[in-house]
């Protein structure tokens, strides 16, 4: 079809061989790209293995939006089988590699085996080559960006790997340019698994579009029409900041480990102080929106910000300045840990030192303290080995019922969306289908609009509209989300866009009808892979249920498990799926998928 | 007096974070807001329940205006 490649990249990195593959035109029909391939090349191939052995595989996915003159359309998704989750994992990128892939004449590139020795992958249009890494080994992020930049030149399109994805940290993510970064299920802990510590990417081709003239016109009028949005200024001015000071006034800010929702230092890192402290602004290529905004942290360096990471290293450790928070965020970067789930674990650490379940003293906003804690996760020694596994695993081992303020579902910790006091976020995490992360639906905004108590279908039906337009459509396609909500971009764009690319017309129907496709698969992975996934997979950490926060004006609101209950079965009959959460025949039938039935033994 | 504060972008279109509007008797929301003030895509919270811009103020009543979101 055009305006894809057609052609997926594999590289073998035990016997160094590497091959194309023809993309068969019915995949991209069916699975659209990114997301879509990365499940589809997974369920073929990557079955009850162990995640850190050689054989797992990890995909790195575009789709027929990605890399084009598009806005915001420098995205990529890395995926894998999750050592994290165990289940199917992934996560977008926004990168230059993205648009080089493309360029380089592919859609995918496959990486499976182990190097007996570190290395990177260097892929230049029809060259590609598995070079050797022990100079990179054991460099930060920033280090290594550096040096491959010097190699090969300062526009390629790096994707890489810090020390903690080495050491198989399986909150570890990965790292382009500086800041960006994707893939929180552990994709940098698979990439370490394998000895890869970096691809780079360079592609002097073009994407072959259907109609490019039709798409240059559009391009130039969306452009346009983002920059001439009311919504606009601001967002340029705080981007994603900007959510901080609104959770803090819906009492959703994750803080002391998700046990309040609102902050008294929360003045202290807003929005407001963010554009104070800004020295520069980066963003994904391809974007006119561009939302990351660098700060100088406490100790003089470049920090990238925005507000997942400074939401889970700020209140939700007690830390009670915006530059202190950019300092342990530019650590995350560094050592390639997502900062989400390195928030988390954290709070959880000092929770557990609160209780006396630790030796270790370490109290909410210990900043030097939390540095430390910083170095021995990534290291995995000392306090941090406890933390290798993220938060689900050291509860078990902790025990003392830790599990409860665990904050995970499905061993995916929690970003930074407090929901004691929303239900129909706590469902969006819950069904999410990597574990709890928010880019799959943020009904949140919907609910504190409409009704935030209640638990009603129409809400479940949001949570499905959403994950279909952004789990489904967003991640395959692959573009970022924000510019649809953030400032009022028009979704009737994309089907324009889909059309002058590939020559076909697909409606926000069809495009919906592909999305659950690719969530029937990727339930149907969990299952395959993990035989006792069931219901209780699908739900949030106890503390929602069962503590209510102490402040703010919602203190004393927490989730009702028996109403939450009957939402998750209302979101299975929806989506066709059985009262375990696995796709029923029928479904799978319906969607094309009915071989898949059968090795989930229905 | 009405407390009226504004969150994100919507602080450009009044001009201020906060303001406090002094009426006598109820009115609606959009005659104490600016004309040009946008009338979809936002989250209006009166006294902490969800509202709109037909809604009826009382002179004491806090108003919270804000963008919907999509998050980080
Ligand atoms: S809006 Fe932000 S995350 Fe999205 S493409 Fe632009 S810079 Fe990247």
């Amino acid at each position: 079809m055009k305006g894809y490649a057609g052609k997926l990249l594999r590289v073998n990195l035990s016997d160094g061989k590497i091959s194309k593959e023809e993309i068969p035109e019915s995949m991209e029909r069916e699975f659209l790209g990114g997301r879509g391939f990365a499940i589809k090349l997974l369920w073929d191939e990557v079955k009850k293995v162990d995640p850190l052995s050689e054989k797992n595989k990890i995909i790195f996915s575009t789709g027929p939006l990605s890399g084009q003159l598009l806005p915001s359309s420098g995205k990529m998704v890395i995926a894998s089988k999750s050592p994290l989750t165990g289940g199917y994992g992934d996560g977008n990128i926004g990168t230059m590699a993205s648009v080089h892939l493309r360029k380089a004449g592919y859609d995918v590139l496959l990486v499976e085996g182990k190097s007996e020795k570190p290395c990177y992958l260097f892929i230049e249009d029809e060259r590609a080559e598995i070079l050797d890494a022990s100079e990179l080994w054991g460099k930060n992020t920033f280090e290594s960006q550096d040096l491959l930049e010097k190699r090969h030149g300062k526009n390629s399109g790096i994707l890489l790997i810090g020390p903690s994805g080495e050491n198989l940290i399986r909150i570890s993510t990965v790292l382009s340019q500086r800041g960006r970064a994707g893939g929180r299920p552990g994709m940098g802990a698979v990439m370490g698994s394998k000895n890869l510590k970096a691809v780079v990417l360079r592609g002097t081709g073009s994407i072959p579009n259907f109609d490019d003239e039709k798409l240059k016109e559009y391009a130039k009028k969306a452009y346009e029409e983002i920059k001439g949005k009311a919504a606009y200024p601001f967002w340029m001015r705080q981007g994603t900041m900007q959510v901080f000071e609104w959770c803090n006034e819906n009492n959703c800010l994750p803080t002391y480990n998700f046990r309040e929702g609102v902050f008294e230092f929360s003045k202290e890192m807003d929005g407001y102080v963010l554009e104070k402290l800004e020295v520069d602004r980066k963003g994904c290529p391809m974007c006119n929106m561009q939302c990351g905004h660098i700060v100088k942290d406490i100790k003089g360096e470049r920090a990238e910000l925005d507000y997942e990471n400074v939401g889970m290293l700020g209140p939700n450790l007690g830390m009670k300045t915006l530059a202190e928070v950019a300092l342990l965020n530019r650590m995350a970067d560094e050592w390639g840990l997502d900062a989400i789930s390195l928030g988390s674990c954290i709070g959880f650490l000092m929770e557990a030192s609160e209780k006396g379940l630790i030796k270790e003293r370490i109290s909410w906003g210990d900043f030097e303290g939390t540095q430390r804690l910083i170095r021995e996760i990534g290291m995995g020694e000392g306090v941090g080995a406890l933390m290798t596994k993220g938060v689900k695993s050291a509860s078990e081992e902790m025990g003392k019922d830790s599990h409860r303020w665990a904050m995970h579902v499905k061993g995916l910790e929690v970003s930074a969306y407090n929901c004691h006091a929303c239900p129909g976020m706590a469902l969006a995490y819950g069904t999410s289908p990597i574990g709890a992360h928010h880019k799959d639906a943020w009904v949140i905004a919907w609910e504190v609009a409409t009704d935030r108590f209640s638990y009603n279908k129409e809400k479940v039906e949001k949570v499905v509209e959403f994950q279909r337009i952004r789990g489904g459509f967003f991640e395959s396609a692959t573009v970022c989300r924000l510019p649809w909500v953030e400032v009022s971009f028009g979704l009737d764009w994309y089907p324009k866009f889909l059309e002058a690319i590939t020559g076909y017309h697909r409606d926000w129907e069809e495009l919906y009808r592909i999305g659950d496709r690719i969530y029937a698969l990727i339930r149907a992975y969990w299952k395959r892979e993990i035989p006792a996934f069931d219901r209780s997979w699908d739900y949030p950490p106890g503390r929602w249920f069962e503590e209510a926060p102490s402040q703010g004006k919602l203190k004393g609101i927490k989730v009702d498990r028996e109403k939450y209950d009957q939402m998750l079965s209302w979101y299975y009959e929806i989506r066709g799926w059985d009262q375990n959460g696995i796709p029923s025949k029928e479904t799978l039938n319906r969607l094309g998928l009915g071989e898949v039935s059968k090795e989930i033994s229905l | 007096m009405v407390e009226i504060k504004f969150l994100g972008y919507l602080t450009d279109i009044a001009g201020v974070r906060k303001k406090e509007v002094f009426i006598e008797s109820p009115k609606p929301l959009k005659d104490i807001l600016p004309p040009s003030f946008p009338d979809k895509n936002i989250i209006i919270l009166i006294d902490g329940k969800p509202g709109d811009l037909e809604t009826f103020i009382s002179p004491d009543q806090s108003v919270t205006i804000m963008p919907i979101l999509s998050g980080g």
